[in-house]
């Protein structure tokens, strides 16, 4: 039915694609960087124990990682207004995937912090630091630079996760060439340009990343 | 809350689960296949071999699942592969799996200290017995909570069935949902997905269970061999 590779076609969707990639980079940058705040402060009330709230985000960090993001996101999107919670698709995907995110990029932080030494925790108190310093300059960047490679496959999953949103009408990449194609029935032109935009976003990021750790790691080298 | 939306159409969530099940089952089995023949062969000396298997595990590593379920859905009949709802993602689900396995099951085999393959070819073992008796078995084990986690992921993928039209737990909801809206009002939309997150959660927690399980089993004799 439809013809090989049409390269006007392919062109004339160029525009449209820009559009979605950018809604997609939008999503990633604020879920992300909001992700990670949040997963800090989780980490932190985790780590002084403080008593009724620790339960609740050990909780929340184990409903979010074992049920899956698309339940999540029709729960919040379809369910939520019936209690009053009305927000319009990109606004709740933000906050969906912000939610998720966090609650993987806690599990990772905890991970580090539970790494850290025990001889450097104790050193700290031997030399009176504040808990509250000890964490913030001592436990933080020793337990953030074991978990950067961890953080930074959590931050793809979640710019590829973004993909989901579609499901709900965010005009993100993935809705875009699902429109297209529903419009046209032009299959391989519209999966052609999702595919070098996913590349082009995931790649791209992932050297970011590595320069970054590269950043981080310096003088750590063995 | 409206619990008795939940017991009303209890044989029609639990078909719906026992769908998501095949999916699952179906998506770990050629998962494994596929990331044991692709990650062995990714591992070999010729490049011939080598790249392509290498650059399309990235091809469906780079991009989201939903994408791959749909390419295989909408964009495989222009290639002549027209496949229902239901193979399409777990072939879809399968290549994905597949893809990030077979990275696991590399990484896996690089880890194996050369030594161990020069002592076996210095014992003149075949090479199928070399791989299969040794490099394997001291592959596959350290693997096991990357491999636990993949299935973590293909468990809560199956709900993108639902994306081309699957009747799986998710889609049973919009369903009864859809229903239950449009005959009694009222609003069950927090109790059906809630219910629906609930039986994912029971079954995540179900399988960490028998992961730690096969994790604590096979670590035994893995230290029981080396002292």
């Amino acid at each position: 039915m439809s013809s090989p590779f049409d390269w006007s076609y392919f062109w004339s969707i160029a525009f449209l694609f820009l559009k979605g990639l950018e809604m997609t980079l939008f999503l990633a940058v604020i879920c992300n960087a909001l992700a990670v705040i949040l997963a800090y402060v989780f980490a932190a009330a985790v780590h002084f124990r403080i008593r009724v709230v620790r339960e609740m985000i050990l909780f929340y960090v184990s409903v979010i990682r074992n049920t899956p993001l698309l339940v999540q996101i029709f729960f919040f999107y379809f369910g939520m207004p019936e209690i009053g919670v009305r927000t319009d698709p990109t606004t709740s995907g933000i906050i969906v995937l912000t939610l998720w995110a966090s609650a993987y990029q806690t599990a990772n932080l905890r991970g580090g912090i539970d790494n850290v030494p025990r001889a450097l925790t104790e050193a700290m108190r031997a030399l009176g630091l504040r808990p509250i310093d000890a964490f913030v300059f001592i436990v933080v960047p020793v337990a953030t630079r074991a978990v950067v490679p961890a953080m930074m496959n959590t931050m793809v999953s979640t710019i590829k996760n973004s993909a989901l949103l579609s499901a709900i009408g965010v005009p993100e990449l993935t809705f875009v060439a699902m429109d297209n194609i529903a419009e046209t029935y032009r299959a391989i032109e519209n999966f052609v340009a999702l595919l070098i935009g996913y590349l082009a976003i995931v790649l791209g990021f992932s050297a970011m990343m590595t320069s970054l750790e590269r950043y981080l790691g310096r003088g750590y080298r063995r | 809350m409206n619990l008795s939306l939940i017991t009303q159409n209890g044989q029609f969530f639990f078909h719906a689960g026992l769908m998501a099940l095949f999916i699952f089952g179906a998506s770990v089995l050629f998962t494994t296949l596929i990331a044991i023949i692709c990650g062995t062969l990714a591992t070999l000396r010729p490049a011939a071999i080598r790249v392509p298997i290498r650059l399309v595990i990235e091809f469906f590593r780079d991009v989201p699942q939903v994408v791959s379920v749909f390419f295989i859905f909408f964009g495989a009949p222009v290639f002549g592969l027209q496949l229902g709802p239901l193979a399409a993602t777990i072939l879809a689900l399968s290549l994905w799996g597949g893809a990030n396995g077979a990275e696991i099951v590399r990484g896996g085999i690089t880890a194996v200290p050369h030594h161990q393959f020069e002592s076996a070819r210095s014992l003149g073992l075949s090479p199928y017995a070399i791989f299969t008796a040794i490099i394997l078995p001291q592959a596959l084990l350290p693997i096991i909570p990357a491999y636990a986690g993949l299935c973590n992921i293909l468990m809560h993928s199956t709900s993108l069935a639902a994306l081309v039209g699957v009747v799986e737990l998710l889609k049973s909801a919009q369903i009864v949902i859809d229903r239950a809206a449009y005959y009694e009002g009222g609003a069950p939309g927090l109790t059906v997905y809630g219910f629906i997150l609930f039986v994912y959660y029971i079954a995540g927690l179900l399988m960490s269970a028998a992961i730690s399980w096969l994790e604590k089993r096979f670590g035994q004799s893995r230290a029981e061999q080396r002292f």
